[in-house]
């Protein structure tokens, strides 16, 4: 028995397209995990990310959710120029942090040192908050040869959002 | 490469010629960063000059000095045309970011055939150095009394 028949007679036809199903299978599960690989590694860094905060915060200073609850906070820094800066939930719980960093650097301080340990002690987004609290002005950078350190904003005062 | 009028919007080049932009355009590309995410660092090997779209840049210079970067056109990373081409401060994202990036390979050899965009660029960057000069000082007595750790 030769050619087609001696195919057919062996189940030739059946293995053919059952190497042909794993291959095509294979491939299709290869395709879906490169793609979802970004994903994947996205939860991966966040799972990383979460148990370093979760480290850091047994170790060091008070949570952030703690001084939030500390109510609204007038800096201590007497100036004419007065005025109050409202402020929501989380950046409200940053700006508390940020303060009490800030204090172990003195009344000025640099922005990148203050990043510096917001990162250390699992601060959540503490760039996207920095910069809304320089833009709201309630941290402003000092004139002349401290050009490049910064302070908190002398006569503001921070309140939370309704 | 990116489109000359959308280039021809950033206040970096607002009195540049059009052919010029159109050069300039041509060797630029368009890249995001995220927030907190590092465009470059400090000491590092400068390659490319990068222009503000939109966002905001924390410019961090090793003496404790920072500099907020957030009006759309201004320049970053000048240390690509000037010798030794190595990155004066770390440039990090407050916020997502969007920035044109130009190489110093290609901006280099758009400068040999055009000496006048050369030129006009170069005036450009030096006015830069010059206003972020204050930035580069040393820290005073004043800085140097607290205790930054």
């Amino acid at each position: 028995m030769t050619g087609l028949s001696a195919i057919a007679a062996a189940n030739g036809w059946f293995i053919t397209v059952t190497g042909l199903v794993i291959v095509f299978t294979g491939l299709a599960v290869l395709a879906a995990f490169i793609a979802s690989l970004d994903k994947l590694l996205t939860l991966w860094d966040r799972g990383v990310a979460w148990l370093r905060r979760s480290r850091r915060r047994e170790s060091s200073g008070p949570e952030p959710e703690d001084l939030a609850h500390k109510g609204p906070v007038s800096l201590p820094r007497a100036d004419a120029s007065a005025r109050s800066v409202f402020l929501g939930g989380e950046t409200l719980e940053v700006y508390q942090y940020l303060q009490w960093l800030s204090r172990r650097q003195g009344d000025v301080f640099s922005l990148s040192r203050l990043l510096e340990q917001a990162e250390k002690r699992g601060i959540p987004r503490p760039h996207f908050h920095l910069d809304e609290l320089l833009a709201l002005g309630v941290i402003e950078e000092l004139p002349g040869d401290d050009r490049g350190f910064y302070r908190w904003t002398p006569g503001i005062t921070v309140q939370p959002e309704e | 490469m990116v489109e000359a009028s959308e280039l021809r919007q950033s206040p970096f080049l607002a009195d540049i010629p059009d052919g010029d932009v159109q050069r300039l355009a041509e060797v630029a590309v368009l890249v995001h960063f995220n927030e907190s995410e590092v465009i470059f660092q400090a000491n590092t090997p400068a390659k490319n000059l990068y222009l503000l779209k939109s966002g905001s840049v924390l410019l961090s210079f090793p003496n404790g000095r920072s500099l907020v970067v957030r009006q759309a056109g201004q320049a970053l990373g000048w240390s690509s045309l000037v010798s030794p081409f190595h990155y004066t401060a770390t440039a990090v994202c407050l916020k997502d970011s969007v920035l044109y990036q130009f190489s110093n390979a290609e901006l280099f050899s758009l400068f040999r055939m055009d000496a006048g965009l050369a030129t006009r660029i170069t005036a450009k960057i030096e006015s830069v150095i010059q206003e972020r000069k204050p930035y580069r000082m040393p820290r005073t007595a004043h800085g140097e009394g607290e205790s930054r750790s």
